[in-house]
């Protein structure tokens, strides 16, 4: 019986053996991470569409505007200035009314399955992309967008009154007044060139839609498919008329959970992640086979107080309340120190920043004293509102709402936390019925005029970014005489002022500027990230995994 | 079938009592007993045995790990979450949401399930096979299935996922109570009992319950272990319990994104689970072994 | 024989007509809420339809959900597949031992190792090895079942075929591929799976251990592996089918939520993600398709049962 034993345990052994090789073969596995000719782009979301003249939002930049297109000027990163894109050269006159551009003769539009360019580009392109957006009576002006639509053609409406073209190489720019930003917008992500005859080919075949989903441009790659879930395919160009891009696949991998994202960088089924969750950043920094890179933004964390209701239409309870709120410990557990603390609305590196703002200080027994003079209603609960899921403002709205709602009652206020998915959200906004929201604001251009208004303007509705309902006379002829005003000058004086008065009124309660954090792996250079712009790969190598080198 | 005490008397004990005493000869199976009564002791007074209250935030000691580390403070037995709550709190508290949910689910399938599986088995023609044709279909849709389809239908919430994994349950319990009792029924003693002149309710009582203790056991421990693992997969997936509630499996999912920081936060609920199943298995082992021990 | 087959098509469709019921349930009352129409006329019409091969189009991506059901739930079969495999190599061979030598030091390790693996919850130890190869510093990719890199065209739904066709473009690379994001899901569900085997085969050896003709060969001479091999084999592996059979719904429940976790993109992942979305009428359809299956598998495990044991087919000519 003992040598069927012990046969029997050989049998055993062996069979654990074979199991434990099986696992070992993967090693003969090479993830994705050394195929040199393929870069995977892992993105916490998908784009809502691939035209940034639409689409605003950071996922789709770094989706479209410097892979698939390109503008008409761009901006140099080293000396800050103005460099031909598209145009050539171009004159102005003496009034600044009339930009005349002179464009490029050898620019291709991508040759893909779903067209084919028969011509380069011309001027009729230029017109087509600039013509969409401008004239309302152009077919495509209300294609895939509402026309009504403020962000859709704010920076153009009021500053160009007309595009023409010369001839086929030449266009010029017909302004309303004189304006020296012309040039700034142009070189702007939402400025980019389409095809015309891609447009006119989609009209006839009834879809127009399909421009802004199945893009075609100018730039470095162009579209492969969406097809699959969550998985977008580039190409390089295949007749490209600039420096052709190193890679030839791009793939945009979107994974929604953050930590997962991580993971699989380490794993090498991502080469480079956007947007990792903020308790991992010390963690990543920490680990020497990634880099991880950081730019500030200009998007803010905020509160915002609904001026509408009591007890937030009087300012001195929003002072009390605000300064009762310790926001280092927000930045900590909620931002783990990966944000910067900020007091005002701007961030520190716009020219419009006022220094002289007085700072938000934290004193509750202050604040109690407060309320309790302007008979604050302790009985009542507040009702603090903020989606269920994290944007690209907070990566975890509900914590945040837990340590505001931690704090009040420090002080005796009590309230209660409402999360709200964003159907339910646009209800709630619309209808006015919270006391409290947790949100923030994310400008698309440099300008302090598109982070204020949908902010501060009476015209500008709780679904367009006033949750305050806030609407005040002064503040709304500064920010129009401002937008209006040609001296910079008195354009930096107006938003001093204007900021004063929003630290008096405490309209809203100013969190964090966030930064933007990317991570990639040591063998992959040449990325730019701009954080108003989006991520730009035309310029990205990926060589060979460092260990693989030196085995070399 | 006999014992000695000191007096040299000679006591016949009853079924239960030879059972018992078996039950009692198995160590494993009795240190099981006393850590489950220890569990239930903690989930009923969780609230009193706290060191803290689990949702109170000490927002200067954020993310410590657990008091073997360095760096570690010892009030916080086994450290905190990222907003300060000390983690030893919460798993109590996730311990009784999760453990007196389980336990509530298994009675109510439990008598639930004897009662129809009973009736089932003791009936005849059509009423009985469209009951059976009912029961079929529904064993061919897994429980999670199941359990998200109604929690979907009933909306989101804790008592919700009870009732939707009790009712997810219920066709497995009755299957097996069906079939043990219909193999009772082939039996001669039935057929004597029914011979008697036994009403369905006496038969039951007096000749089936008796001879299907052991099977009983296996299923009600099947059914608590299904029920443990679908509370805590429903509060992982996010269709159990609120962010408020503190429940072992949400738990497991808000610590997901800290894993890097502080993989003690996953750990330790997964632990909690793992350990409340594998008690819970080894005590209903002891008490079949005792069983079929005892009838021999 | 005949009579045994029509018996169980018989069932097959009655339960298959209540199936279409409790999924016509759901998405009335899910979906169609504000219908005021005949609820029997409704019934007819979505029985059409499903007999058609119309099963709707999904809210959120405008495709056919039919399809997407059909590709998603190919995944999780091919999930369950190599899990089994797995669990069968290592499984069967322990619970044999651990049956053989009942009662010693070595079934005792088994049965609790086994006891271990079905305490486990399961998306906590998917969790763990998510992380895990990470931690020991292997490449093993966690996500997804196949790497982006590769353009599959969907031919018949399920990877491993697909991935054999395309050999003109990648070679076999995305076969590998495939089979190397198979593994950590599979070894998962194959913890589970293992248990299960295990507990049944040792039962199911002990079982047949006891029984007289195994004495009667003891007798005759047959060394134990003679035994092992030429008598309780076979005899052993009806009731372990049997069982399996009836745990099949708790295999599938297991998948979904291990593929939750990995993000395969199978049947569990679809139901989460549309349920989050809120189209609720993948949910009817989710349940024809993965309740049709099993039922058409325990037919066929059924069917296998009788043909390999004989005493199940001495049931079948006896009366009943």
């Amino acid at each position: 019986m003992s040598a069927d034993k012990l046969t029997d345990y050989h049998l055993l052994m062996r069979f654990i053996l074979t199991y434990i090789s099986l696992i070992f073969l993967s090693g003969c596995y090479q993830s994705e991470s050394t195929l040199t000719n393929s870069l995977i782009y892992c993105a916490d979301k998908a784009p809502s569409s691939f035209n940034p003249q639409i689409s605003h939002d950071i996922a789709t930049l770094d989706a479209t505007t410097h892979q698939l297109y390109n503008r008409l000027v761009k901006i140099d990163p080293i000396s800050q200035r103005f460099v031909a894109d598209i145009a050539t050269h171009w004159k102005v006159n003496e009034n600044k009314t009339r930009y005349t551009f002179f464009l490029r003769e050898d620019v291709n539009f991508h040759d893909t399955s779903f067209f084919s360019p028969t011509r380069k580009l011309n001027a009729d392109d230029v017109i087509f992309s600039f013509k969409r957006m401008l004239s309302t009576q152009h077919p495509y002006h209300s294609v895939n967008s509402d026309s009504d639509n403020y962000l859709y053609n704010h920076p153009f409406s009021n500053l160009v009154s007309d595009v023409v073209k010369i001839d086929d190489h030449t266009i010029r720019f017909l302004l309303n007044k004189p304006d020296a930003t012309l040039l700034a917008n142009l070189a702007a992500h939402y400025s980019v060139i389409h095809s015309q005859q891609y447009a006119t080919q989609l009209l006839q075949a009834g879809h127009p839609e399909q421009i802004d989903f199945k893009p075609i441009g100018t730039g470095p790659y162009q579209f492969k498919a969406n097809s699959s879930k969550n998985i977008i395919r580039y190409q390089s160009h295949k007749s490209p008329w600039q420096l052709p891009a190193n890679i030839e696949n791009l793939i945009f991998d979107i994974t929604k959970n953050s930590t997962k994202r991580y993971a699989k960088l380490l794993s090498g089924e991502c080469d480079i992640i956007t947007n990792p969750a903020s308790s991992q950043v010390k963690h990543i920094s920490k680990n020497s086979e990634v880099s991880l890179s950081s730019q500030p933004t200009g998007n803010i964390a905020l509160v915002a107080f609904n001026t509408k209701k009591s007890p937030f239409d009087s300012a001195i309870n929003r002072h009390a309340l605000s300064n009762s709120i310790h926001l280092d410990t927000i930045l900590e557990a909620v931002f783990f120190d990966t944000a910067l603390a900020t007091n005002t609305l701007l961030a520190e590196h716009s020219w419009a920043y006022n220094p002289r703002i007085t700072k938000i200080s934290y004193s509750p027994a202050h604040s109690l004293q407060e309320l309790t003079d302007n008979k604050f209603n302790f009985s009542q609960s507040l009702r603090i509102i903020a989606p269920v899921k994290s944007s690209i403002f907070n990566p975890n709205f509900y914590k945040t709402a837990e340590l505001i709602q931690s704090n009040w009652l420090d002080i005796g206020v009590r309230s209660e936390i409402v999360l709200l998915r964003p159907s339910e959200l646009d209800i709630a906004l619309q209808s006015g019925n919270y006391d409290v929201y947790l949100t923030g604001s994310s400008p698309y251009i440099k300008d302090p005029d598109n982070l204020f208004r949908p902010l501060l303007s009476c015209n500008a509705s709780a679904l367009e970014g006033n949750s305050s309902y806030w609407c005040d006379t002064k503040m709304q002829s500064i920010l129009d005489d401002t937008l209006l005003e040609i001296s910079f000058i008195q354009r930096v004086k107006n938003y001093y002022q204007l900021q004063a008065l929003l630290q008096a009124q405490r309209v809203y309660l100013p969190i964090a500027h966030l930064l933007r954090f990317d991570v990639f792996n040591d063998n992959i250079t040449g990325i730019k990230i701009d954080p108003l712009t989006g991520i730009n790969f035309h310029f990205t190598k990926k060589n060979e995994p460092i260990d693989m080198r030196e085995e070399q | 079938m006999l014992i000695n005490n000191e007096f040299n008397e000679q006591k016949i004990q009853s079924p239960l009592q030879y059972i018992w005493h078996i039950f009692k000869g198995k160590n494993i199976a009795v240190i099981a007993m006393w850590a489950i009564i220890a569990m239930l002791m903690i989930s009923i007074f969780c609230d009193y045995l706290m060191p803290f209250p689990h949702s109170q935030q000490h927002p200067d000691m954020l993310l410590l790990p657990p008091y073997w580390s360095d760096g570690a403070n010892p009030i916080h037995l086994l450290g905190t979450d990222d907003l300060g709550r000390d983690t030893f709190s919460r798993l109590l508290k996730g311990i009784q949401l999760t453990l007196m949910g389980a336990l509530l689910i298994t009675f109510i399938v439990s008598i639930l399930g004897v009662i129809v599986g009973a009736t089932a088995a003791l009936m005849k023609g059509f009423k009985a096979s469209i009951m059976h044709h009912l029961l079929d279909a529904l064993l061919t849709i897994p429980t999670l299935l199941t359990a998200l389809i109604l929690i979907v239908l009933f909306g989101m919430s804790y008592e919700n996922s009870l009732i939707a994994v009790s009712l997810s349950l219920l066709p497995q319990f009755i299957r097996g109570i069906y079939i043990c009792i219909e193999n009772e029924l082939q039996k001669q003693h039935i057929i004597a009992l029914r011979l008697d002149g036994a009403t369905n309710l006496r038969l039951l009582r007096y000749g089936i319950f008796p001879n299907i203790i052991e099977p009983f056991v296996t299923l009600v421990n099947r059914i608590f272990t299904m029920a443990i693992l679908e509370i805590t997969t429903l509060g992982f997936l996010g269709f159990g319990a609120n962010s408020e509630q503190v429940e072992l499996g949400s738990l497991i999912t808000k610590s997901l994104e800290l894993f890097y920081l502080s993989p003690y936060l996953v750990l330790f609920p997964g632990l909690a689970i793992f350990l409340i199943i594998i008690i819970f298995n080894i005590f209903s082992e002891g008490v079949r072994h005792s069983v079929i021990e005892g009838e021999d | 024989m005949f009579n045994y087959l029509l018996r169980r098509i018989y069932l097959l469709c009655i339960t298959a007509f209540v199936l279409t019921l409790i999924a016509f349930t759901i998405e009335h009352l899910t979906v169609h809420t504000h219908f005021r129409e005949n609820t029997f006329t409704h019934y007819l019409n979505y029985i059409s339809a499903i007999l058609q091969g119309d099963f709707g189009y999904s809210i959120i991506d405008k495709k056919p959900i039919l399809a997407t059901g059909l590709i998603a739930f190919s995944s999780t079969l091919e999930l369950c597949l190599f899990a089994f495999i797995i669990a069968c190599i290592v499984g069967v061979p322990l619970g044999i031992f651990a049956g053989l030598y009942r009662n010693n030091g070595l079934d005792y390790t088994i049965m609790s190792l086994a006891l271990i693996g079905l305490a486990l919850p399961v998306f906590w130890v998917a969790i763990i090895f998510s992380v895990l190869p990470n931690a020991f510093g292997w490449a093993m990719p966690i996500d997804g079942n196949i790497s982006p890199i590769y353009e599959i065209p969907v031919v018949s739904g399920f990877l491993l075929i697909d991935t054999l066709l395309v050999t003109q473009q990648y070679q076999f690379d995305a076969f590998l591929n495939h089979m190397i994001h198979l593994i950590l899901p599979s070894s998962v569900l194959a913890i589970f799976l293992m248990s299960e085997i295990i507990r049944l085969t040792r039962h199911a050896i002990t079982m047949v251990m006891r029984s007289n003709y195994i004495k009667a060969a003891h007798t005759k001479g047959l060394t134990r592996r003679q035994i092992v091999f030429r008598h309780v084999l076979k005899n052993a592996l009806p009731p372990i089918i049997h069982q399996l059979r009836l745990q099949l719904s708790t295999i599938i429940s297991f998948a979904m939520v291990i593929e939750i976790v990995f993000s395969y993109q199978g049947a569990g992942i679809w139901l989460f993600d549309s349920i989050q979305q809120g189209d609720y009428l993948v949910l009817s359809t989710a349940i024809l398709i993965i309740s049709g299956f099993i039922l058409f598998s325990s037919i066929i495990i059924d069917l296998l049962l009788v043909f390999i044991s004989p005493t199940k087919r001495k049931s079948l000519y006896a009366d009943q």
